[in-house]
């Protein structure tokens, strides 16, 4: 498979869980586009490793990680939907719990929401995930159970 | 709240992705990108010229001098015993017992101290950027096997020591003692990660603390331990305090129960707070608790709201039923989950 036709079959998907691991919509194209610049001259040996969809969610993670490195966290929480949807007056009950949910999620520390997207959006099983966070899997079981107890938390607090 | 996730996840990645677009800006990336290198290239052998006639001092026999910097505070509590330098074989040995640490915890916002009885420790840490530390210890090289990547060589404290350059992280491996391995894998850069191996100090002993107590279980059921510390820095204090905010600290162990290898059980608790309303109110022995919808691969959690703090406990495996509710009346919180003075320093009693 050449590295055009990947990106067309699978790019769709990298796009959207970069969104999610960024937080931001357009943090999150942006992450994608810097990803792949960076495997298109190594694409012959990514495809030899036999396993691109692992490869490229790892870049993925630590190209995040990098940017946060780089940029001030204020930058990264206060992205545009935050705002955006926070103002509307005549939102249903179930999108503002939806989005009340996804603002702490945004909030998250990196490898808590990571693993969690891993796991909600993905279906993406411990060791799976501990393979592109390179850690453990019972790192992982504690990232999420990290991850939701804080949602759970939070959640109770804005009752 | 599960559903709620997965929706808020759904709704937040859909969009018009424009891969057209995407590959067109990749391609003219790419091509950037190789001009780019070709000048970094020039300018580097620049630069080394420079400084094979500017350079003498640096050799790496002189790392060996290096004084350990002061330890810094946030850590289990300490204790007697042989460390992982007199008796390698301790180590992975009590699951209540860490017998690794670092000599420094500047730059990480949370550390985490795990032991279990298979002759292998962790210490994780995650960067103030969000990156991971993982510094493991093992008895077996075998465990902390990695593939791939480039290979060099270090020394780290007089010991000759493996590096290898994965791209996005790198790994120093050292043998500190006869028989035993130690490990560094840093997200940062190379020169982080020996710096970091160099801070590894092998001549403490500390115990596991945990928020919590198991009344009316056996030690040999604990299987694993882990304590996980936040770590924060007072403005202008060069030592770093354990400050619980949010979900700050965080105590769990693992129990094999019942002869089965593959049922385990954690109990866990943190900083997380039921809200009022959502008290439970069924009652296992005298502790309100709920059942709830474990987190993948676990098979069954309950939820036990104490105070300011939750525990919780998952089955994994083929959990039995009665286990899970023994354990949940079994759990005595400390008072205050925040005094981490106050925390037992050991699970059982």
């Amino acid at each position: 498979m050449t590295f055009d036709d990947y990106v067309r079959v699978r790019g769709p998907a990298l796009v959207r869980l970069a969104r999610l691991i960024a937080g931001d919509r357009h943090l999150g194209e942006d992450l994608v586009q810097e990803v792949l610049t960076k495997a298109f001259p190594r694409w012959g040996r990514i495809v030899a490793g036999g396993r691109p969809d692992v490869y490229l969610r790892q870049m993925l993670v630590n190209a995040h990680i990098s940017w946060r490195r780089k940029r001030s966290s204020a930058e990264l929480v206060d992205g545009d939907t935050r705002v955006e949807r926070a103002d509307r007056a005549d939102i249903g009950a179930e999108t503002a719990a939806r989005d009340a949910i996804w603002r702490q999620i945004r909030l998250l520390p990196t490898n808590q929401r990571v693993a969690v997207v891993l796991r909600y959006y993905e279906d993406l099983d411990d060791v799976a995930i501990a393979e592109i966070l390179n850690c453990s899997p019972v790192t992982v079981r504690t990232h999420i159970m990290r991850g939701l107890a804080a949602l759970r938390a939070r959640e109770g607090s804005l009752r | 709240m599960n559903d709620v996730i997965v929706a808020a996840l759904r709704e937040n990645a859909e969009g018009d992705e424009r891969i057209e677009q995407l590959l067109t800006a990749v391609h003219a990336g790419a091509r950037h990108r190789q001009n780019r290198r070709v000048g970094a290239a020039l300018l580097s052998v620049l630069a080394a010229t420079t400084l094979l006639i500017g350079s003498s001092a640096w050799w790496p026999g002189n790392r060996g001098t290096v004084p350990i910097p002061e330890t810094a505070a946030a850590r289990p509590p300490a204790t007697g015993g042989m460390n992982a330098i007199e008796a390698p074989e301790v180590v992975g040995s009590d699951p209540t017992l860490f017998h690794l640490d670092v000599a420094d915890l500047r730059g990480w916002s949370s550390v985490a101290w795990s032991s279990g009885r298979n002759g292998h420790e962790e210490l994780v840490a995650e960067t103030s950027e969000g990156g991971e530390v993982r510094i493991e210890l093992s008895r077996d090289p075998q465990t902390l096997a990695q593939r791939g990547g480039v290979t060099g060589s270090a020394m780290v404290w007089g010991n000759t020591a493996e590096t290898t350059d994965y791209g996005d992280r790198h790994m120093v491996r050292w043998q500190p003692a006869p028989g035993l391995w130690a490990q560094v894998r840093s997200g940062v850069d190379a020169a982080d990660a020996l710096r970091i191996a160099e801070s590894v100090r092998l001549d403490r002993v500390f115990r596991c603390a945990v928020p919590f107590r198991l009344v009316g279980f056996e030690a040999t059921t604990l299987v694993k331990c882990a304590t996980h510390f936040t770590v924060l820095y007072a403005r202008g204090s060069p030592k770093p305090t354990v400050l619980p905010i949010a979900l700050g600290p965080w105590g769990e162990v693992w129990l094999s129960i019942g002869g089965d290898p593959q049922t385990e059980y954690q109990v866990a608790m943190t900083q997380a707070q039921v809200a009022a309303s959502g008290m439970p109110a069924q009652r296992i022995t005298r502790v309100p608790a709920r059942m709830t919808p474990p987190p993948s691969p676990a098979k069954a959690g309950w939820e036990v709201p104490a105070g300011e703090a939750t525990a919780y406990v998952w089955g994994f495996g083929a959990p039995d039923e009665a286990v899970m509710t023994a354990l949940v009346g079994a759990i005595r919180p400390v008072d205050d989950v925040l005094d981490m003075e106050s925390w037992p320093t050991g699970p059982f009693g």
